[in-house]
């Protein structure tokens, strides 16, 4: 849905935002295991990164070339992995926070490939339940 | 954890917060309506710098396109310039890029309907800039590949358009793009009239004004009829013709001036003119004429000047003719043109100074406008 589209009136918007919220809502697990087990942010670090994440999702979605919030859901969980990779540099970079071998790896990895590894959960996922499609 | 550690808060930047649609488009309609030299800083501060505005101003912008095209060169440059600022932070993530893509696509938009060529490309370039840095960049490059392919499309570069709009349509429709699919097969039936081959591109509009993704889209539908009633015309189908641009009129009743409207009624002008209908024909063109001046069109509106010189010939109207094409000249005088274009132009200044008006030199000029236009 564009936001040039006319039948953006309240209701349409309305329901437009739930899809998107659902569609968030279901992959929320996955990204919260990619922010606090993956890129070893804190629990807190994680709601205030996944809040972000979804305002960004949310407009994400009204961009022209944007069909349905289901289908751009692997941008979404790119998106999670550049969001955590670039808060973790930060953080590393102030000094604030020391970085152990296998987060520099994680962290040395383009976010793409990273969210791609997690497609495949998310595929297996939606496999596991055929309802959910 | 240890105890010297702590949260750092991370640099929040703008956007982190989400308005209703409602309220949004409110803010953003209120931001575009007020004059543009009284636009305060803090003004600018919160609109552009909230995404969710900025998200409706663009689209604001996008719509007016074809009815306010000058008044959207201005804005979309403004807000370009104001995102541009290298201490600019906007919204999360992408976001900033994603907005320059837009405003430089829909200021390189507006810039060709204008006859700014130069800017075009350049504008398409910044948005091609924009667009690569953003997390789903095919939707955005694909409307820039448009655009540019649009361009070459008044530059009178056929074969490329020829070659180019198949595969570019392809993408809209794996894309899912409907409308701008749409959109590539009139740009290729166009073209096909231009290259003479008429019956293939009536059969590529056949029926293209119904589908359903154009639903409410009035100013494309009407687009397309005019095409198949000027494609009528060509072919000397002149009540297939005026069938075609009757409904493509009706579409437009009720919508605001604009370039699609102009490029109606100049069709219907040559369906009068092909009919022998010259005095209605002059009406219709000087309709579309004071369109295109109202939309600060100005190559449209010196191309018509010729156009209308044309017909009053043929009505044996010299004087008016001449009126006609002293308007045009010191347009086109500025404009950069072939050399035997401007040998046209000497011609005809040449006659008209004479108060013989060299029909042949200005039927070779209007050409030479039309491919230019």
């Amino acid at each position: 849905m564009d936001a040039a589209d006319d039948s953006m009136a309240p209701a349409s918007a309305d329901a437009f935002e739930r899809e998107v919220r659902a569609v968030f809502q279901d992959t929320l697990g996955l990204i919260h295991i990619a922010l606090v087990t993956h890129y070893q942010l804190s629990e807190s670090e994680a709601l205030e990164l996944e809040k972000d994440l979804y305002v960004w999702f949310l407009r994400f979605c009204y961009r022209p070339g944007n069909s349905s919030a289901r289908e751009a859901r692997p941008f979404l969980l790119v998106a999670c992995c550049q969001f955590a990779r670039e808060y973790q540099r930060y953080l590393l970079g102030s000094g604030v926070r020391t970085s152990d071998e296998k987060l520099q790896r994680l962290l040395d990895r383009e976010p793409l490939d990273v969210a791609r590894d997690f497609s495949r959960s998310l595929e297996l996922l939606s496999f596991r339940t055929p309802n959910e499609s | 954890m240890s105890p010297s550690a702590r949260i750092l808060p991370f640099p929040t930047p703008t956007g982190s917060a989400w308005l209703s649609p409602t309220q949004a488009k409110l803010e953003a309609v209120d931001y575009l309506a007020a004059p543009f030299d009284e636009r305060s800083e803090e003004e600018r501060e919160r609109c552009l710098g909230s995404p969710d505005i900025l998200m409706w101003i663009v689209s604001v912008l996008r719509e007016s396109r074809d009815l306010t095209p000058a008044a959207v060169l201005k804005d979309s440059h403004d807000i370009y310039q104001w995102i541009s600022r290298p201490n600019c932070e906007l919204g999360l993530f992408d976001e900033r890029d994603y907005f320059l893509g837009e405003l430089a696509l829909i200021a390189g938009g507006v810039s060709r309907q204008l006859g700014r060529r130069e800017e075009a490309f350049l504008w398409l370039d910044r948005a091609e800039a924009g667009f690569r840095h953003t997390m789903n960049p095919a939707p955005g490059l694909a409307n820039v590949a448009y655009a540019r392919i649009a361009l070459r499309f008044e530059m009178g570069r056929y074969q490329d358009v020829l070659e180019l709009t198949p595969s570019l349509e392809a993408s809209f429709t794996k894309l899912r793009m409907n409308v701008e699919a749409v959109k590539c097969r009139l740009l290729l039936a166009m073209t096909l009239k231009q290259t003479g081959d008429h019956e293939k591109a009536i059969t590529l509009l056949s029926g293209l004004h119904q589908k359903a993704c154009l639903t409410g889209n009035n100013f494309l539908r009407a687009k397309i009829l005019a095409e198949v009633g000027d494609l009528y015309q060509f072919e000397g189908r002149l009540d297939f013709a005026m069938q075609a641009l009757k409904e493509a009129v009706s579409l437009l009743d009720h919508e605001s001036p604009s370039a699609v409207q102009a490029d109606l009624q100049l069709v219907v002008g040559g369906v009068l003119q092909a009919q022998g209908r010259l005095n209605e024909a002059c009406d219709a063109f000087r309709t579309s004429q004071r369109t295109y001046l109202a939309l600060e069109m100005r190559a449209q509106v010196t191309y018509l000047h010729l156009v209308i010189a044309e017909t009053l010939l043929s009505l044996g109207r010299e004087r008016e003719a001449e009126w006609e094409i002293l308007s045009a000249l010191p347009q086109i005088d500025e404009m950069k043109m072939a050399p035997e274009a401007i040998a046209a132009v000497a011609l005809l200044r040449e006659s008209v100074r004479r108060r013989r008006t060299d029909s042949a030199a200005l039927q070779n000029l209007r050409s030479h406008l039309q491919s230019d236009k």
